[in-house]
């Protein structure tokens, strides 16, 4: 049925005469169906925005968990009282200034000094913005040739932790498994660590340190020191996460246990079997940038590399993938053989002891067992496409959700195709890693000399084994026979529960230490602030204990002991260039970073594959049986779950899911159907007899015997934030020889009855199928680059008559943004960029659910095609910065207006909170301070606020701001100099720690900057367009490496010809 | 009859304080005559215009349909007064926009020009009708002689059920005037007044009850 | 029957409106106003500008070191009074104070006077760079003994500066130089400094 532009924006009638469409992307399956369109069905998902009884409200959100807004006054709600307070008022409160004793040299009141430092969980090299000894902001460093300045959004998120006030703040002795701490002095907690260890090691028992992955080399020979005064003592590392069964894969195929980097810049074809390396993967923000650096079209030729996978969980790979197919948990492997045999009949050599798995595993009977419905001639396909790209492709398997019993012969197949396809030693390169330690066969073995009693005692250092390790491991059973336990942790976690004695230790912005994260990377971390609380760092502790057991130590402070070894030994390995080596020392910290290759990169021969790993290899076996498959995904945000007290993380809405703090149970649509289940509908699984309740969260694009959780949550000792959010589903992990099984258990569904709302955000911001977002395949690119122009007309501005002239936009700077969709991954990293930068508040999930989230900048997630194989598409949404911005026209007091250089500002202390303007927002960006959100929070996390931009109160409408401070930063710099801004040397929040670098930020009115490039480009289109506002953000068009052209239905009830 | 009120006795005593008419310096008003219906009252009014008194009005209890011809009431410039008021906020509220719009502090809002008269219009059109109204209203008051602090109703019942025509006394003239007067024989003078032959007047006139009244301050 | 007459009815109405115009005007007089000019708190040190800046004729930067590159002034820290209080009139209780904070390591914490709502954030460093003096915001400190709030520091009293009505003459010659218009004086003149609601507000 014909219908012109205006009907559609309004068509919310009743269409039930026309033959329904459904709209080309949509955001929940509900969207698919006719009855979904009319009013009744829309207002009841809309039901959530709205609430008719205010005080059922306020109590729900008095008890939501999240930043506290049970301290806050009841009474301010009401506001009489506050008013009343003020009449007293005359003359505002009496305020210090409070100057420094001796105020050091480099710090000048106001001015932000940077210093480098690394973050020693993920070796991410930082730069550290501090403002008067206080670090308010994290950015990556531009000189890290890995992450390229980048950060991803738990790094962002860190800061938060730092000033955690739930942190511990001494040290503290605890009854063994009594719940109180007592607090403890340095002094007194050393004497009675040292005497026990002392006791112990005159008995001949041993002493074991369990942590997690120890990327410094200087601290490992320090661990190395101390415990070379003990018998029998190892170092044992873990990370629930880690990535150990590529590790072994590697060992087994090519004799070194390493994870080896992907040299994804140099890759056309990628195929993922379950790996998310754009997501969760170490080196996740290494490989978004490479990767989409292969994706930006902007070559003379229009080429993108393609990203197929394979995975079980979806994935932020999975999501960006050109190509995705849904499977079961440990089907990749299949996958992988299937593949490895069509290569065969297409010419590749295979070792002997491969041929029979290979030779088992036909594509037509893997297709078949998985449901594939392109069939076998997809994966052959797919393995003709891998060798036309061969020494230029790359096969990647490895994380949680592929991590089944077969896990360690999925990666041996993986090496196999690698190496027959050539790419190891060219996408595949091993020759910068170093070898990967965390290993869980090492904790096994830990395990079972605690069994034995032959461990003393054991200091657990990070990890955090009483809640990532199962009951079915042991580890807890095992403890008790240890005679010390020490937990060195910045939280009383679940393990220092168990513990005898908690070492409060400091957080790593608080820290010296220095990090290897590649071979030719030498990463030094420095604390910028002095420690808040009476913490130490471990190696401080290690060094104290040292000097109490033998009377003397190898130096008198861990810096001292740091230094020592980069003056010393290091210096003489790398200080080639000549200076001294004090020269040395403080050139690298204020880098930050050495890079003994100097930018060129490593570069390393390729490996030969050991064909005795192919035993590993299986025949085909179909899969048996139609029950449920138990896949768990870490998740973006909360990974292992160690930052599980960190708001913004547990805020930041799911990517995929678009959830905020919970985990759940995702569902393929068709298997919640059969099931009877609806979204938020509570079910019992029960995984190997262990029962786990949880939502249900029907999730497109799983295989129907899916049914994936994520890890990371249910915490029981971490803090107000983190206790009791979602549901621990490490109890469900399992063991199988050397390594954990996390996937691929059977499990069984049970409804329960009841329902737990959700705090999802794709609802919050419905398009109602207006054209928001486009996306073409590379053939209708090639053919026409300009294509969305006209497959969607609606996205695109026709000439609008004007009652009056324009403003002149053409002098001066005016700032605009481009964001490139091929780059966005979803990842979410932007978004909490934006909150560490602009002060923005959390608000708890309950706040959440009722759409009232703080976040400036969200990620839209979107689907097109089936729901069963559906392709995803994200979309950041900020303020667009309007020249003909519909709020501004109604504000009734003139809190926003346009400024000269084409911000939308908006003046906090101008608004009355009218909310006019949100009101008439067409891209639902603004948000509004429904509550004084800074008073929850408490102590120390006060001093997370950025000093340059105002904390905003109740009653008061934020939005973007372009960073608004950094541009005035930028153009006092500027000023001062006597020089314009130079294009780059501004960056936005969001743009600069985006790893793909989707967000191209800049004055448009000079020719020669990246965003006004990007703005002709054909591929550039603004969102809403049509109603005439003029946003100064334009969108790259999403053009997808996919083989079919993507259907051109358009809106409902929305026909072609125009 | 007035419910509750013993207008008698009040009339009693206005005749009563009238013999005390030196006390008190009282101004006349005139002669007042009531009549109890409207016809009456505007056939009366016609004949008290022919007969060419310088001075009479009416009272009424309600506005009387014919009442205005009858007396030869004038149009009530009020509506002149509206306009120029009217216009007077039309140009305010333009003058006031455009100055601080345009002017004064030029503020880009939505894209629009700064002076953008489509966006003033609420704001021209609210100072238009509140000027336009208050001045009516003021206008109303003062044409009226309002408010009134020197001058008692006549009679309570002329709000109630009874209507009256005030044959008044003339101002005094200033001395001059009145030389002139007699020097000058006006050509179209009109009818002198004396109270009894008011009375009279007004007694043919169709009135039930004739009453001489004066000024009666209000408190 | 009034017994009022017209004469004493006339003078209760000017009596009257006297007494609402006096005493009206009284009460805004006295009743503090929404600026805090004339803030002359009192310090922990009695510091006086008028002896050091006045007499001794100290620069202004020697002790406010901010204000060219920061957008605070900055209030200076205790090392700077040491720098010439280690020996100058050791004998004086004062001095042998601001000793104490040194030797113990303690601040000294002092009395702000000039004082911008958080919301509205006020750079220094742009300021002096285009040659606006410190007398013009802070008056003639040289005179003060007691540090007072000179100017009403509104953001009224801010935009008359910023669009040219009064600014200094050296200040708009400087201006003058990168933008001539400014010299202007017709009544639709382009601003002097930013009108930009965020250059402030942020």
């Amino acid at each position: 049925m014909e219908m012109n532009t205006s009907d559609q924006m309004t068509a919310k009638k009743d269409n039930s005469n026309v033959e329904f469409q459904p709209p080309r992307h949509w955001v929940g399956v509900e969207e698919l169906s006719p009855g979904y369109w009319q009013d009744g069905a829309v207002k009841e998902q809309r039901a959530q925005e709205f609430f008719d009884k205010p005080i059922e409200t306020l109590a729900n959100l008095e008890r939501s968990s999240g930043f506290n807004l049970a301290r806050r006054d009841f009474l301010t709600i009401m506001g009489a009282s506050m008013a009343l307070g003020t009449v007293s008022c005359v003359r505002r409160p009496v305020h210090k200034i409070i100057p420094y004793v001796v105020k050091p040299e480099e710090v000048t009141p106001g001015v932000a000094n940077f210093y480098a430092s690394t973050n020693p969980h993920t070796g991410s090299a930082v730069l550290v913005r501090v403002r008067e000894g206080r670090p308010v902001k994290l950015e990556g460093n531009e000189l890290s040739p890995l992450t390229k300045g980048k950060l991803s959004a738990s790094e962002q998120a860190e800061l938060l932790s730092l000033y955690d006030p739930e942190r511990l703040k001494a040290p503290g002795s605890r009854g063994r498994g009594s719940k109180s701490l007592s607090q403890m002095d340095w002094a007194s907690f050393d004497a009675a660590i040292v005497e026990k260890l002392k006791r112990l090691s005159a008995n001949g028992l041993s002493v074991s340190i369990l942590s997690t992955e120890v990327r410094s080399d200087t601290t490992r020979k320090l661990i190395e020191e101390f415990l070379s005064q003990f018998k029998n003592s190892s170092l044992v590392e873990f990370d629930p996460l880690a990535l150990d069964e590529v590790a072994m894969g590697q060992e087994l195929s090519y004799g070194s246990a390493v994870l080896p980097a992907l040299r994804l810049d140099k890759a056309d074809y990628i195929l993922s079997l379950g790996a998310d390396f754009l997501g969760t993967w170490p080196h996740a923000v290494e490989y978004s940038g490479a990767w989409a650096s292969n994706r930006k079209l902007n070559g003379k030729e229009a080429s993108l590399s393609k990203l197929v996978a394979f995975e079980s969980a979806m994935s932020v790979t999975g999501a960006n993938a050109d190509e995705r197919y849904p499977v079961r948990p440990g089907d990749e492997l299949k996958v992988a053989l299937a593949i490895a045999n069509a290569l065969v009949s297409q010419g590749f050599a295979v070792p002997a002891d491969a041929q029979g798995a290979v030779s088992s595993h036909t594509p037509e009977a893997v297709a078949k067992d998985l449901g594939m419905q392109e069939g076998a001639a997809k994966i052959r396909k797919i393995a003709s496409d891998l060798s036309k790209n061969r020494g230029r492709s790359i096969v990647i398997a490895g994380g949680l959700s592929s991590k089944t019993t077969s896990s360690l012969a999925l990666q041996v197949a993986a090496n196999l195709l690698n190496s027959v396809l050539g790419n190891e030693g060219n996408t595949i390169d091993s020759s910068a890693s170093l070898p990967s330690r965390s290993s869980f066969a090492a904790v096994q073995k830990l395990v079972g000399e605690m069994r034995s009693g032959r461990v003393g005692a054991l200091i657990v250092w990070g990890a955090n084994p009483g809640y990532h390790l199962a009951p079915s491991t042991g580890f807890q059973e095992a403890l008790q026979k240890v005679g010390l336990v020490v937990s060195v942790d910045q939280y009383d976690t679940e393990t220092a529960q168990l513990s005898d004695f908690v070492a409060a230790e400091n957080h790593w912005l608080e820290s010296w230490g220095d990090c290897r994260p590649r071979k030719h990377i030498y990463s030094l971390q420095q604390p910028v602030l002095h420690p808040l609380f009476e913490t130490r760092s471990f190696q401080d502790m290690l060094l104290g204990w040292t000097k109490g057991l033998s009377g003397k130590a190898p130096a008198e402070s861990w810096h001292d002991y740091l230094k020592g070894t980069w003056t010393g030994s290091l210096f003489k390995d790398l200080g080639g260039a000549g200076g001294s080596s004090e020269q040395f020392w403080v050139k690298a910290l204020q880098d930050g970073l050495i890079d003994t290759t100097k930018g060129k990169g490593p570069s390393g021969a390729a490996r030969t594959f050991r064909a005795s790993a192919c035993s590993k290899l299986p025949s085909f076996k179909s899969s048996t049986g139609e029950g449920h498959l138990l896949a768990l995904y870490p998740k973006v945000s909360m990974g292992d779950g160690r930052l599980a007290n960190n708001a913004w993380l547990q805020e930041l809405p799911d990517p995929i899911t678009t959830i905020a703090w919970d985990n759940y149970a995702n569902l393929g649509v068709a298997a919640a159907a059969k099931l009877g289940l609806k979204q938020n509908d509570v079910v019992e699984i029960v995984a190997d007899g262990v029962p786990f309740e949880l939502p249900v969260n029907v999730q497109p694009g799983l295989h129907p015997q899916t049914l994936a959780v994520a890890v990371g949550y249910g915490r029981r000792s971490v803090g107000k934030v983190g206790d009791g959010v979602g549901v621990d589903m490490y109890p469900s992990v399992r063991v199988s020889g050397d390594l954990l099984v996390f996937s691929g258990q059977g499990v069984t569904v049970r409804r329960t009855g009841r329902s737990y709302k959700l705090a999802q955000t794709q609802w919050h911001s419905q398009s109602e199928n207006r054209p928001v977002i486009n996306d073409i395949t590379l053939a209708e690119y090639k053919k026409d680059p300009g294509t969305s122009n006209h497959t969607d007309p609606h996205l695109r501005l026709k000439e609008v008559p004007s009652i009056w002239p324009m403003h002149d936009y053409s002098k001066g700077y005016q700032w605009g943004m481009t964001i490139d969709l091929n780059a966005c991954t979803g990842c979410g990293a932007c978004t909490i960029a934006c909150q560490a930068e602009n002060n923005i508040p959390v608000v708890g999930r309950e706040n959440v659910r009722i759409s009232r989230e703080m976040h400036w900048i969200r990620i839209d997630r979107y689907y097109s095609g089936s729901p069963e194989q559906p392709n995803v598409i994200f979309q950041p949404m900020l303020c667009q910065h309007c020249e003909n911005a519909p709020c501004e026209t109604v504000c009734p007091v003139l809190a926003t207006v346009h400024s000269e250089d084409g911000i939308n500002q908006q003046i906090y202390n101008r608004c009355v909170g009218t909310r006019y303007c949100s009101n008439n927002c067409p891209y639902k960006v603004r948000r509004f301070n429904f509550f004084d959100h800074w008073k929850s929070y408490e102590g120390t996390l006060n001093m997370v606020w950025n000093p340059e931009v105002t904390v905003r109160s109740r009653g008061i409408m934020e939005k973007c701001t372009f960073c608004v401070q950094r541009i005035r930063d930028s153009r006092d710099k500027a000023v001062l100099s006597g020089r314009h801004i130079r294009d780059g040397e501004l960056k936005t929040a969001c743009q600069q720690t985006c790893p793909t670098e989707a967000i191209a930020f800049g004055n448009i009115n000079d020719k020669y900057s990246e965003v006004s490039k990007l703005r002709e480009h054909p591929r550039a289109f603004r969102v809403l367009e049509v109603l005439n506002t003029r946003p100064r953000i334009s969108y790259m068009t999403k053009v997808r490496n996919a083989e079919a052209p993507s259907s051109h239905g358009h809106g409902a009830g929305h026909g072609d010809g125009h | 009859m007035a419910m509750g009120i013993d207008f008698e006795g009040k009339a009693e005593k206005i005749m009563s304080n009238e013999q005390n008419a030196g006390a008190t310096d009282r101004k006349l008003a005139g002669v007042l005559g009531f009549f109890d219906n409207p016809q009456s009252l505007i056939e009366g009014m016609k004949r008290v215009r022919e007969a060419n008194y310088e001075v009479f009005d009416a009272f009424t209890p309600y506005p009387v349909h014919g009442l205005d011809a009858a007396q030869g009431l004038k149009r009530s410039p009020l509506p002149y007064v509206t306009f120029i008021f009217g216009a007077t906020g039309f140009m305010l509220a333009l003058a006031l926009q455009y100055w601080t719009s345009a002017v004064d502090w030029p503020l880009n809002v939505g894209g629009k020009p700064f002076f953008s008269w489509p966006a003033f219009v609420p704001v021209i059109f609210e100072l238009t009708v509140l000027l336009a109204g208050l001045s009516t209203v003021a206008g109303m008051f003062v044409l009226n002689g309002l408010p009134n602090v020197t001058q008692r109703a006549f009679d309570p019942s002329l709000t109630n059920n009874r209507f009256a025509i005030l044959i008044g006394a003339p101002k005094k003239k200033k001395e001059e005037d009145d030389e002139d007067q007699e020097a000058k024989p006006v050509a179209y003078a009109f009818k002198l007044f004396s109270e009894s032959e008011a009375a009279e007047f007004l007694k043919k006139a169709g009135a039930n009850e004739v009453r001489t009244v004066y000024q009666e301050g209000w408190f | 029957m009034s017994r009022v007459s017209s004469s004493q009815k006339s003078a209760l109405l000017v009596v009257g409106v006297l007494v609402l115009l006096i005493g009206g005007g009284a009460g805004a007089f006295f009743y503090p106003s929404a600026s805090n000019q004339g803030y002359a708190p009192e310090q922990p040190i009695p510091f006086s500008h008028k002896l050091h800046a006045g007499d001794h004729k100290m620069a202004c930067a020697y002790c406010h070191v901010g204000i060219e590159k920061s957008k605070h002034a900055s209030v200076p820290s205790v090392n700077v009074c040491m720098n010439c209080h280690t020996v100058v009139k050791p004998d004086s209780p004062w001095i042998q104070k601001i000793q104490k904070h040194f030797r113990e390591g303690t601040p000294i914490e002092w009395v702000r006077v000039h004082e911008l709502p958080d919301f509205a954030y006020f750079p220094h460093k742009r300021h002096i760079a285009k040659g606006v003096s410190c007398e013009t915001c802070h008056g003639d400190v040289r005179k003060m003994d007691v540090v007072y709030q000179y100017a009403p520091l509104n953001m009224g009293w801010c935009m008359d500066c910023h669009r040219g009505v009064t600014t200094p003459r050296n200040v708009l010659a400087e201006i003058a130089k990168e933008r001539p218009e400014v010299n202007d004086a017709s009544l639709n003149h382009k601003p002097v400094a930013s009108v930009q609601c965020s250059a402030c507000h942020h």
